[in-house]
């Protein structure tokens, strides 16, 4: 009886190395859009590296965009994002129930695995060869849509947005002003070697809140470019209060 | 529907426990008490072990999900033990259990559960091979998505106090509209205004936008990219921008309207009404309005005649206009008309839209107005020619009243995505009333001018696709004529000038047809187009004076004029790299000029080069040169006199020739985000080769003449500016600098003369954005005019200070003012009103109260200086006034 606790308890141990490595890719599209009612902003290479215990999301980073055809049309919008050599990248580690983000303005965000209450539906549709289900859910003052599928049973998916019994495969809130699209997925991949924790220069983690309120300054400082543009013009501008047209996560009402 | 993993470890232990040391009756109380300490007692509760079916070892992170009826009731994943537990309300009895794992065949087993039972489970998985690999887009690519138009949400910025499409307009971010109603989106001036899709106004749009209601709107669209012509939308890129209105659903089909009525002291009043009937497939709108508080009615269909930059401009007008020969309009000052013009006006316009098919769209705006103004001023005039100043005032009284009515109408027709034709016809009626009564020099004259004007105006353009580009045919023809009548008393010309009286009459008129071809083309990401075209224009004036019924043989004559025109024009925009972009324009005319018998031929070349620089990292630069050669139109060559008024005659050039100009330019503009500032500048030099000036003899009665070519008339101007943002203060700031220096030569009393006037000025303007009842907007302005030339010196300085405070006090009242207040000569001249609005909530009426020139000012002065001429103008003000209005909306 003791040997065969003494087993038990080291196959549990072991049962992290044991496990499966195989990993899998899934490129989706991530176009951003906030304040524009729709989704005719600008459209990112969006990566998202995964096994069983964690999973890693990539966006607006200089190399998933090198081989991009260029727009077909040319616009009038000015955009304050661009991509950057590592990107923006979100690292869920299911086993410490941590999530890791190099987030907006390259802070380093360090909190516990957001809980996402989501209402599974009855809709369904296909995407790709993957029969999808639809969920829904309200996360930091937006309303989510997302499709996932149960063929692939694991708790991801785009940005921070993770939780369903399957893997989200397409997103988008309610005017998909953010709106995440399926392009591929292969399992298994030859991307292991990309599904490794972030790379903090400083290993300075900061708190969800540290980095909310840096948010806010931001939100303050862009609305005072705004009321110079409209002295130097010499035209009234109306003075946009609402956070959720500048930023995906919102906090207050919306 | 709530999942409880954190059981998990509980029952972990629990198991041991049954498996080891106790018996299975403590068991069953142990788990019913830890079920029961946070759960609901209908709950039911399925737990178990999720191992792999070789090595029974446990598996983690499998997804484990519980339906009924296909339903998602509940799910969990394993923790690193292999358990799951979920807790679901117990409605159902039967249910489905679905395992499923990376790597390992999917497990679907059914339930059925009792009451209160607490089920559990061991799932088995068994390997398998795993791979997946689906391919919806590769990786680089994009989906298709229509990034032409962006949507506002109305309800999230209406505040309830707009009245008209206007002023919601100016709540939205990306959109302004300037002081006189012009619409900007996105930076750009906007074409037009739609309704669901459908264009009612053409370019006339604040018709709709000053007058249309807003409650019936439910989101604005901003659509980029705008090409009505199919063909031409299919590889051009348009960089027009229009307005799509959308209506709520409950107002796509059917009536509805507003109205408001106005009533106040001195006798003042107003009234508006707007009616629309939408439908999908017909949309009539009628807007109406009268009033005599300062809303004049031909205004609106000024038409800001709006013509795209740039490359793409195949959806241009081609009428030509005509000049009148006499202008009877007084003058008027640097501040809102509203302030010292007695106005009575009244307009109605009336906008239709039908889609017979999905090829067919026919749209016609008929339109009717009528204005009436007054005008009461003195003023006095300063020549500074050689060989004396000349100085003289007039106390003037004007009363002008235009009547208009007009249609314009046009058919769009596309059988197919590869051809498209267009047709447009408009015509216009004016009658017009302009009288002046004058006293100077002691002496009463009276000046009336009736003119009756007719306009009629064709065009066809006709597009059709080619491999890699579009040919674009166009055909256009217009006959314009104007009838004016011209008669003064007494005839100060003639010796024995006490009872006698002169009539002029004017008959001039403008036919024309012309004809253009343009191919073009797009490769990669230059587009290139070449057009030729034909423009053939007949003109004819005739004059014909009498003074007591005896023909004045200097004042009459008649002249006409033919000229025949063929072009060929190149465009071409070449980007180079991400942020240079190179535009070329080049045109060459060859004008075959038949006036009364001489004939001549002359080339006029047009080009128009420019680069760009777009977000450099010393900001945005522009660089052009643009050189123009045109002819005048015929007025400009006539050779009897024209009387322009009861002391001004002139002539015409004896010869025809070319108007030519250089202007050279550059803009600039950066901006520090991080400091908050933001710079422009802007330089533009012109040089005429070429131009008009007038010969004249100017004494203290008369104004006699001529015009004569010559070079030598010079344009500079500059202008920078600095726009922060300051913290303290809760403000943003822009600080000005302007310079002009224009240098005019002319022959005045058979002296050679030039005059110089620069103008240089400082500016300071601000908003203020403080988060209480009250904000404001300033403007302080000081400008200081020099003019001189051989004979003398004038100089002018004005400050000139501007005050817009508002208040408000909740959200159903509102006080609005403005100040205006300007230095002459050290005497303070305030021109002001006050509004006071009263909106109660979920009402659909309004109250206003409207008060002007508060400290009943009576006059109003104002210094010009211009070339060598200095007016000193001071007007009889609109006597202090107030009015009530309401609004209504049903």
């Amino acid at each position: 009886m003791k040997y065969n606790i003494t087993i038990f308890f080291l196959v549990l141990c072991c049962q992290g190395v044991l496990s499966q490595v195989k990993t899998g890719v899934v490129y989706y599209g991530e176009i951003q859009s906030l304040s524009l009612g729709s989704p005719v902003g600008k459209d990112y290479n969006a990566l998202l590296v995964f096994d069983t215990d964690r999973s890693l999301y990539t966006t607006r980073k200089d190399s998933l965009e090198q081989l991009t055809n260029s727009m077909k049309q040319e616009h009038k919008f000015t955009f304050t994002v661009s991509t950057s050599e590592e990107g923006f990248l979100y690292y869920n580690d299911l086993k410490n129930k941590t999530l890791f983000a190099r987030d907006l303005g390259f802070s380093y965000v360090k909190e516990g695995i957001p809980k996402i209450v989501w209402d599974i539906t009855s809709k369904t549709k296909v995407i790709g060869d993957f029969e999808c289900q639809m969920a829904t859910c309200t996360f930091r003052g937006r309303t989510y849509t997302a499709w996932f599928t149960m063929q692939v049973p694991l708790p991801y998916g785009p940005w921070k947005l993770q939780g369903l019994p399957g893997l989200i495969l397409e997103a988008y809130d309610a005017h998909k002003e953010i709106f995440w699209y399926f392009k591929e997925m292969q399992y298994p991949s030859r991307f292991q070697y990309l599904l490794k924790p972030i790379n903090n220069p400083t290993n300075e983690w900061m708190t969800f809140n540290a980095f909310k309120n840096n948010l806010e300054e931001k939100l303050n400082q862009a609305t005072l470019n705004g009321r110079i543009l409209s002295e130097k013009t010499g035209v009234p501008i109306h003075e946009d209060k609402n956070p959720g047209n500048i930023f995906i996560e919102v906090f207050g009402t919306f | 529907m709530k999942i409880k993993i954190q059981e998990t470890y509980l029952l972990k232990c629990l198991e041991r426990f049954k498996q080891k040391f106790i018996g299975f009756n403590v068991l069953l109380l142990i788990l019913v008490l830890c079920v029961s300490k946070t759960s609901l007692a209908q709950n039911i509760s399925i737990s178990g072990f999720v191992k792999n079916a070789q090595d029974s070892l446990p598996i983690t992170g499998t997804s484990v999900v519980l339906k009924a009826n296909n339903t998602f009731l509940g799910y969990a994943y394993s923790d690193e033990a292999g358990a799951f537990n979920i807790n679901v309300e117990a409605i159902y009895k039967q249910f489905v259990l679905e395992v499923s794992a990376l790597g390992f065949k999917r497990y679907k087993d059914s339930l059925i559960v009792m009451d209160n039972e607490n089920v559990s489970r061991n799932v088995y998985l068994s390997e398998k091979i795993e791979t997946l690999s689906t391919v919806v887009l590769k990786s680089t690519e994009k989906i298709e998505v229509n990034r032409d138009t962006i949507s506002y949400r109305l309800s999230a910025f209406e505040y309830g106090i707009e009245n008209s499409v206007e002023d919601m307009l100016k709540n939205l971010p990306g959109i302004e509209v300037d002081d006189n109603g012009i619409i900007r989106a996105l930076g750009e001036p906007i074409d037009k205004i739609l309704i669901e899709g459908d264009d009612l106004a053409n370019s006339n749009y604040k018709v709709i936008s000053q007058n249309l209601d807003p409650s019936a709107l439910k989101s604005i669209e901003i659509i980029q990219n705008y090409e009505e012509n199919p063909v031409l939308k299919q590889f051009l890129n348009s960089s027009a921008v229009v307005l799509n209105l959308k209506l709520k659903e409950d107002k796509k089909s059917m009536l509805f309207g507003k109205a408001d009525v106005g009533l106040g002291l001195e006798n003042r009043y107003s009234g508006d009404l707007n009616l629309a009937f939408i439908n999908p497939n017909f949309k009539l709108l009628n807007l109406g309005f009268v009033n005599n508080i300062g809303r004049t009615a031909g205004a609106q269909f000024s038409n800001y005649e709006f013509s795209i930059g740039g490359f793409n401009d195949f959806k241009k007008s081609y009428k030509l206009n005509q000049n009148p020969m006499v202008y009877l309009q007084g003058s008027i000052m640097d501040i809102d008309e509203k302030y010292y013009v007695e106005n009575q006006a009244l307009s109605n316009s009336l906008l239709f839209n039908k889609k017979f098919s999905k090829t067919l769209h026919i749209k016609n705006t008929l339109y009717t107005y009528r204005d009436n103004f007054k005008k009461d001023y003195n003023i006095g005039y300063t020549y500074f020619v050689p060989p004396n100043t000349i100085s003289y005032s007039e106390h003037n009284n004007f009363e002008n009243t235009d009547f208009s009515i007009g249609n314009d109408f046009e058919l769009q027709s596309n059988p197919s995505a590869s051809s498209n034709l267009i047709i447009s016809a408009s015509f216009v009626y004016k009658n017009k009333n302009d009288m002046n009564d004058l006293v100077t020099n002691g002496n009463l004259i009276n000046q009336t001018l009736k003119s009756k004007i007719n306009n009629f105006d064709a065009q066809v353009q006709y597009t059709k696709k080619l491999n890699n580009g579009a040919l674009v045919l166009d055909g256009f023809s217009g006959v314009k004529s104007n009838d004016e009548l011209f008669t003064i008393h007494p005839n100060a010309f003639a010796q024995d000038s006490t009872n006698s009286e002169l009539n002029t009459n004017y008959k001039s008129s403008l036919k024309y047809w012309g004809a253009e071809s343009a191919f073009v083309f797009k490769s990669g990401k230059t587009s290139h187009s070449y057009t030729i075209g034909v423009l053939h224009t007949s003109e004819n004036i005739k004059g014909q004076s009498y003074a007591n019924k005896l023909v004045v043989d200097s004042l009459s004559g008649s002249d006409n004029a033919k000229k025949i025109e063929p072009k060929a024009q190149v465009k071409l925009k070449l980007p180079m790299g991400e942020r240079l972009e190179f535009n070329a324009i080049a045109e060459g005319k060859i004008s075959f000029y038949k006036r009364n018998n001489t004939s001549s031929s002359l080339f006029l070349p047009n080009a128009d080069f420019n680069i760009q620089l777009k977000e450099g990292k010393t900001g945005n630069y522009r660089v052009g040169w643009e050189y123009v050669s045109k002819l005048e139109t015929l007025d400009y060559y006539v050779d009897f006199f024209i009387v322009n008024s009861y002391r001004s005659l002139s002539l015409g050039a004896n010869r025809v020739e070319a108007i030519t100009n250089n202007r050279y330019y550059f803009r600039h503009s950066f901006s520090d985000v991080k400091k908050r500032l933001f710079f422009s500048t802007s330089l533009s030099y012109k040089h005429f080769n070429s131009q008009f000036v007038q010969e004249g003899l100017l004494n203290q009665d008369f104004n006699i003449s001529r015009s004569v070519y010559t070079s030598g008339q010079n344009f500079i101007f500059f202008n920078t500016s600095v726009t922060t943002y300051s913290k303290p203060l809760n403000m943003s700031l822009k600080v000005g600098y302007n310079y002009s220096r224009v240098i005019n030569p002319s022959v005045v009393n058979n002296t050679f003369l030039e005059t110089v006037n620069n103008t240089s000025g400082f500016g300071l303007t601000g908003t203020s954005y403080f988060r209480s009842f009250f904000n404001f907007k300033f403007q302080m302005n000081y400008t200081d005019n020099k003019g001189w030339n051989t004979e003398t010196e004038v100089r002018n300085r004005r400050f000139q200070f501007m005050f817009n405070p508002i208040f408000k006090i909740n959200s159903e009242w509102i006080i609005n003012a403005k100040f205006k207040n300007y230095l002459v000569d050290s005497i303070f001249y305030d021109a002001n009103y006050m509004e006071i609005i009263y909106e109660p909530e979920l009402k659909k009426w309004s109250l206003g109260l409207y008060v002007q020139n508060i400290f009943n000012k009576e006059t109003f002065e104002f210094n010009y200086l211009n070339n060598y001429t200095n007016t000193n103008i001071s007007y009889k003000t609109v006597p202090r006034y107030a009015y009530v209005y309401w609004r209504f909306k049903f």
